[in-house]
């Protein structure tokens, strides 16, 4: 068996020298571009760093930059925003992905065709996604306006991004309306896996549509819902772009999401210490709510 | 055909009419606001916001279009994009390849790549951005598509590998060893067997990477200065978010040189795209 299966034998490994001759460009790499960053970050949260004044960290101020974080209402309110961002947008994405994929269950015509336009959002760059929503958001005389007007949902032009809660309404609706493909795409991948022996035992035993969602689809689609959370939620504290290009955060705070808050401390003020600590602490929070989904899925298994 | 039949199959294909119904609004909900970006790039100026709204234009004009390649410096942008896809690309599917060979197959390394992986897959640009640029602009590649394609890899080459360790396990292994049986070198193995095998799945994971790096804007826009380096993301935001008024002509134009090749590009992969969103979110 050991002799015949080189390839598969692990210990004392002749290729040794063969497989770290393969994987040693990737890791030094990856150890400069990846693991050397997140240390020196951390590292940073030390000092006092003005970038625009000094070239070099000013200051070792041991835990200030901390301390200041635990009283600074700026980022516990972009973390707000970020929760209520990804809070609102979400479930929508989740709604809109399930009924969209039941309803390409199934051999229709030009299936294909429709699936590349619905996917094509997904495609596109965050800056364009901004460009193509300020264009439907113009007022006066914008696309979007003219439309819900025809459909008589307002009378005069709403300025959409004017308002606090509107331009919080606008940036989800860019967002879910690249994003909600992505729902699909996977509950797409989950309905692929309920084979059509169970749907014919369970129509065999009676069972009407309902029942049939409840007992048969949405178990098997619960992994492929944690799926999509984890990585939308992680999507969420990454936002930035839409947040640049389309409101600059405001007006006021309304649309200060965490990342965009981020930049604006390092690279608008150049405080290069406080701006790693804001980074150091995203990390942490995006660490946190990782680790939760992740034990909520490990729990939902065990109690199968 | 007795009538109980005939009336479940006229239902059924009732059911798949509404359905396909459904399918083709909401692809046309999906599409408008692309459609009005597209037809926004040909419409003269003073008729971008009209009452009603042209979805169609009246007159077309291409003097937008020639204004970005002219004035706008479009040509450079387009360069540097195109530039830089490549190079991240051909550098997160050519070392990751390797990479994901050895620790699918041969075995090794998976104790000190996973540590690194799982830190990448939680640390977001922005928490890494502060040092990537220190180290970008104090190596003197500040403003310069190496500079960019290197930060582009500092996403792009830990997913890579991620994903290409799935493709490799998933090969039959049967292959190499008869091969080595036959007395390949393994250097031989891996060019003449293994790699044409997993070609789909590299060509999945090439395709996911030049997409994300033509459309980054994050890291683009803070280690660029000027179209030296600028992507087209940055010109277009510059355009989108100007210092003066919005040129909507020029904006929409410059968004659409943007989609295009991705349109293209997708709609002729469309297969190794949805694998690959899928297998990279489901194994991811």
């Amino acid at each position: 068996m050991t002799d015949s299966h080189p390839i598969k034998r692990k210990k004392s490994n002749p290729n040794a020298i063969f497989a770290w001759t393969l994987l040693t460009p990737t890791l030094l790499l990856l150890a400069v571009i990846s693991l050397y960053p997140v240390l020196r970050v951390i590292w940073l949260t030390f000092f006092r760093w003005n970038y625009i004044t000094s070239p070099e960290p000013q200051a070792f101020i041991w835990f200030r930059n901390w301390v200041r974080l635990f009283e600074d209402e700026a980022f516990f309110g972009a973390m707000r925003t970020t929760l209520i961002f990804l809070g609102i947008a979400l479930p929508i994405e989740l709604l809109l992905g399930l009924g969209l994929a039941l309803l390409l269950n199934r051999t229709m015509q030009a299936r294909g065709f429709i699936r590349a336009i619905l996917l094509l959002p997904m495609m596109l760059s965050p800056v364009v996604i901004a460009l193509v929503w300020k264009m439907m958001y113009a007022s006066p005389f914008g696309p979007l306006n003219a439309i819900l007007k025809s459909m008589g949902l307002i009378q005069e032009d709403v300025l959409w991004l004017a308002s606090p809660q509107l331009a919080m309404v606008s940036i989800v609706i860019a967002t879910v309306w690249q994003w909600y493909p992505f729902s699909f795409l996977i509950f797409t991948a989950g309905l692929q896996t309920i084979s059509a022996e169970e749907y014919e035992a369970a129509a065999m035993d009676g069972a009407n549509n309902w029942a049939i969602f409840r007992h048969i689809i949405l178990p098997h689609l619960a992994p492929f819902t944690l799926i999509i959370m984890l990585s939308r939620i992680m999507d969420g504290f990454k936002t930035f772009a839409i947040v640049y290009n389309l409101t600059g955060g405001g007006p006021g705070d309304a649309t200060n999401l965490i990342s965009f808050h981020v930049y604006r401390t390092a690279f608008s003020s150049f405080n290069l210490g406080y701006g790693s600590t804001l980074a150091v602490a995203l990390m942490l929070v995006m660490l946190v709510c990782a680790a939760a989904v992740l034990w909520l899925s490990q729990r939902a298994k065990g109690a199968k | 055909m007795n009538s109980k039949g005939a009336s479940a199959f006229s239902q059924k294909k009732t059911m798949a009419t509404v359905a396909l119904v459904l399918a083709v609004l909401l692809m046309m909900v999906e599409f408008l606001p692309i459609w009005w970006m597209f037809v926004t790039s040909f419409k003269q100026d003073g008729q971008f916001f009209t009452d009603p709204p042209q979805w169609f234009p009246s007159s077309i004009t291409f003097s937008h279009y020639a204004e970005l390649f002219t004035n706008l410096r479009f040509t450079e942008f387009m360069r540097n994009s195109f530039v830089v896809a490549v190079i991240t690309t051909l550098g997160s599917v050519g070392l990751g390849a390797f990479g994901a060979y050895a620790i699918a197959r041969l075995g090794v390394g998976e104790n000190l790549f996973m540590p690194m992986l799982f830190i990448q897959r939680m640390a977001p640009a922005a928490a890494i951005v502060i040092p990537i640029f220190l180290m970008i602009t104090g190596s003197g590649l500040g403003d310069t598509v190496w500079g960019i394609a290197l930060a582009h890899l500092s996403f792009s080459l830990p997913t890579s590998v991620w994903l290409l360790v799935g493709f490799f396990r998933e090969l039959p292994v049967e292959l190499e060893e008869a091969a080595l049986i036959d007395g390949c070198t393994r250097w031989q193995a891996l060019w003449k067997i293994v790699l044409p095998l997993a070609a789909p799945g590299l060509a999945a994971v090439a395709i996911l990477t030049a997409i994300g790096s033509w459309n980054e804007f994050f890291f683009a826009v803070i280690l660029s200065s000027t179209p030296n380096s600028q992507t087209l993301p940055v010109a277009l935001s510059n355009l989108v978010v100007p210092i003066l008024e919005i040129k909507w002509g020029a904006m929409a134009a410059g968004g659409v040189l943007t989609v295009l090749p991705v349109f293209i590009f997708s709609l002729f992969v469309q297969k190794h795209l949805v694998s690959g969103l899928t297998s990279g979110a489901v194994k991811g």
